[in-house]
């Protein structure tokens, strides 16, 4: 049955789209003393404007390595990575904040709200950083935070409330400046289940309504019902490419939990 | 789906406002966890506030003091000016002391007959010769050996006064690179070379002014006879035999003895006669300061008259008689303000009399003691200029010094607790700037409400130290504007020494990689 899995033609896949992240022969070398580690062997990758992309593989694979460098929170030891077709090695430190500021949006496993603001604040605070005037700003934070269902918790700081509600405001946080790429980083790995399907759909709508990018790491199975394409790394290169509803079909065929 | 190309510009700059309200809401809750570092802060500001403190308290009690004293000491000291003789250390002593004081220059000149001129010109070179002995005084014994030899006092100038040991000198005092000449060298040789003649200079003034001196004092015997109460009955012309002698006594001593007392019971008239004696030989003293040194001199009476009957046997067996009766009567002799103390005493004092001769000398006694102790903690070298002293200054620079280590330790640690919010505030937009900015903002915050706490600490410290030794004085004379100077000082303190000790973990905090923020505990 192996060799019937459908393989992905990036040509066919691509065409007519327009492209916002762009790999190319990214490699990543991190040399400590006479121990040389070669977290990523060389990897192309292109993105599509309003794709949700699932990124797959085991710890120590490359995953989070690759995550940041896509973020622009790390640069290339070889190879380019460019957002919009702007090259992020030639970008400076002011305009990478700039550029993380506005156009890339984080959500982390952990939330990593600010726990001293409310969440009305945490989401605001990108705003402060952008320039926003704050009542503009605050309005768009209520907006936001309508928006993932927390419109009446704004003034609720993170410690008062669940880990599902926690990531909620993290979204809201990083749609604060109107990103175009989104970056998750295991969202649901510390939420329950119904909390995890929660923002599921939170991003899932996002994406569809709105035409957000999402690239999410995950080990979360779930994510695959809303994904587009999945990619899999490992031993830093990828493994894998696939559409999800190519996988989803071969995962009903198969009845296993391939991750 | 041709979207525009991504527009990348510079991060826009958080006006220092807003990053301050931002790093004010962050403090509110953070405080009490970087309590260790406040303590540290609050421990050296407060070290620091008591030293200037207990400095400022010594210099304004012991300036206060010192006129206090000075004028309870006028009036014995006028009176030995006027009547007392005079040698020429103690005439060079009054002509520093005068030097730059056109009234008492004025005096000096008109009570010797010198031109005014000369005086002034007499006054300046006294000075500049006390500078000088001051100078070699000061040194250690080495050093002088060195640079005069075996010379003492007037010697020296005469030392220095010859041509050839003057080269040597010269270039031996070059080479003692930790000595500072009082003044220009060439005005030290001239002082030298006209040691000879300012001598001279100042014997003659001396002898003019002995010579005036004893011209008063036989003007003012016929004057003291008549305020004499039996001068009173036995009318102008007559003089009583003890005061005949007295004014023909050769001992001047003698002759100030009775003059106090003359003074001490003078009556107005007798006063304003005196002073026009005064007046008439040049001395400067207005009748209000005669009346100032006849008050002075009658509380001296009084004082003595109670202390002389308190010797008597007479006395000593009447309160001898009195504790038989009353043994607290010891407790109640200390005050004096008792109707049976006064009996004691028989003599012809009411209590209230008593209560304010002894409340006199009790305040004489404390006024004594708080000079003696501004004295002692005035070390000499620092009464004028600075508040602390070298070794205080050491000292500070050591506290200091463990203080900024132990809040560039705190911070540090507190920084690295903190990776996940910095890395995390740099993937929102955060520059590095801002992050620098916002713990350097937070240090500063930190230390000024560490130096606020500490300045309270320090100054109540000090009040408490310093009204022990001081007592009501300290209060008498409290410096209000050095207590709020010291206040500035060490609350600027604080927050200089907090912000400076947070630069390295605030940099190191602003290079954190934003990437951290992904890292998962």
């Amino acid at each position: 049955m192996n060799e019937a899995a459908p393989t992905f033609d990036a040509a066919a896949y691509g065409a007519g789209k327009s492209i916002l992240v762009r790999a190319h022969g990214v490699k990543k070398t991190y040399i400590r003393g006479a121990e040389i580690t070669h977290a990523l062997k060389g990897i192309d990758l292109e993105i599509y404007r309003g794709e949700y992309i699932c990124v797959m593989g085991p710890s120590g694979s490359g995953k989070s390595t690759f995550f940041n460098m896509v973020g622009g929170l790390d640069s290339p030891s070889d190879g380019r990575v460019f957002i919009d077709e702007v090259d992020m090695a030639q970008l400076n430190a002011h305009e990478l904040a700039f550029l993380r500021c506005r156009k890339i949006g984080y959500i982390f496993q952990a939330y990593n709200l600010n726990t001293v603001m409310t969440a009305l604040e945490n989401v605001t605070l990108p705003m402060t950083f952008a320039g926003v005037h704050s009542d503009e700003a605050r309005q768009r934070g209520m907006q936001l935070l309508e928006r993932v269902g927390l419109g009446d918790r704004w003034s609720h700081r993170p410690k008062q409330m669940s880990g599902g509600q926690q990531q909620r405001v993290a979204i809201a946080r990083a749609l604060a400046n109107r990103p175009s790429l989104l970056l998750c980083d295991e969202p649901t790995a510390n939420l329950d289940l119904v909390s995890g399907k929660e923002v599921h759909r939170i991003l899932r709508d996002l994406n569809r309504d709105e035409g957000v990018t999402i690239i999410c790491a995950t080990h979360d199975h779930n994510m695959l019902e809303v994904s587009n394409r999945m990619i899999w790394i490992a031993n830093g290169q990828i493994e894998r490419i696939a559409l999800s509803r190519d996988v989803t079909l071969e995962r009903a065929s198969l009845g296993d939990d391939h991750a | 789906m041709n979207a525009p190309i991504i527009d990348v510009r510079q991060q826009h700059k958080i006006p220092l406002g807003k990053a301050f309200a931002l790093c004010l809401k962050g403090i509110a809750h953070r405080l009490f966890r970087s309590l260790l570092t406040l303590t540290v802060i609050v421990l050296a500001v407060a070290f620091f506030m008591v030293l200037l403190c207990e400095s400022a308290f010594t210099k304004s009690v012991g300036g206060g003091v010192a006129v206090e004293n000075a004028a309870r000491r006028f009036a014995s000291q006028r009176l030995a000016v006027w009547v007392s003789d005079v040698d020429q250390i103690g005439m060079a002593a009054r002509l520093v002391a005068a030097d730059g004081r056109p009234l008492a220059l004025g005096e000096i000149a008109a009570v010797s007959g010198a031109q005014l001129e000369q005086v002034r010109a007499l006054a300046a070179e006294s000075r500049r010769e006390s500078r000088v002995m001051a100078f070699f005084d000061g040194m250690d014994a080495g050093s002088r050996a060195i640079l005069v030899r075996k010379s003492k006092g007037a010697e020296i100038f005469a030392y220095l006064a010859d041509a050839s040991r003057w080269t040597g000198f010269d270039a031996e005092l070059a080479q003692l690179h930790a000595l500072k000449p009082p003044m220009p060298l060439n005005e030290l040789k001239a002082s030298a070379d006209g040691h000879l003649g300012y001598v001279e200079r100042l014997a003659g003034l001396t002898q003019s002014w002995r010579t005036a001196v004893a011209r008063l004092r036989d003007d003012l015997a016929p004057i003291d006879r008549a305020a004499a109460p039996d001068a009173d009955a036995g009318g102008a012309g007559h003089s009583p035999p003890v005061l005949a002698q007295a004014s023909a006594d050769a001992s001047v001593e003698a002759f100030r003895r009775r003059m106090a007392d003359a003074l001490a019971q003078g009556e107005a008239a007798f006063l304003i006669s005196f002073q026009a004696c005064l007046a008439a030989h040049g001395f400067a003293d207005t009748p209000d300061q005669v009346r100032l040194v006849h008050d002075g001199l009658a509380r001296a009476k009084r004082r003595n008259e109670v202390r002389d009957r308190l010797s008597t046997d007479e006395c000593h067996a009447a309160w001898h008689k009195a504790f038989l009766e009353d043994p607290l009567i010891d407790k109640k002799m200390l005050v004096l303000d008792d109707q049976r103390v006064a009996t004691i005493l028989g003599g012809t004092w009411t209590p209230q009399q008593l209560s304010e001769i002894s409340r006199d000398v009790a305040e004489e006694n404390r006024l004594l003691l708080v000079e003696k102790a501004v004295v002692e903690r005035q070390p000499p070298g620092q009464s004028g200029q600075g508040l602390i002293s070298g070794r205080q200054a050491f000292l500070m620079a050591i506290s200091f010094v463990v203080c900024m280590v132990g809040i560039t330790n705190a911070m540090l640690m507190a920084i690295t607790e903190r990776f996940r919010e910095i890395a995390t505030m740099k993937c929102l937009g955060a520059t590095d700037g801002f992050i620098l900015q916002q713990f350097l903002m937070e240090a500063s915050v930190q230390g000024f409400s560490g130096g606020l706490v500490g300045t309270a600490i320090g100054l109540v410290l000090a009040l408490i130290k310093c009204s022990l030794i001081y007592g009501v004085y300290l209060f008498s004379y409290f410096p209000v504007v050095s207590v709020m100077q010291c206040g500035l000082i060490c609350v600027g303190t604080g927050v200089a020494l907090s912000t400076l000790a947070s630069i390295y973990p605030s940099w190191s905090a602003s290079r954190m990689a934003p990437m951290d923020a992904m890292r998962v505990e």
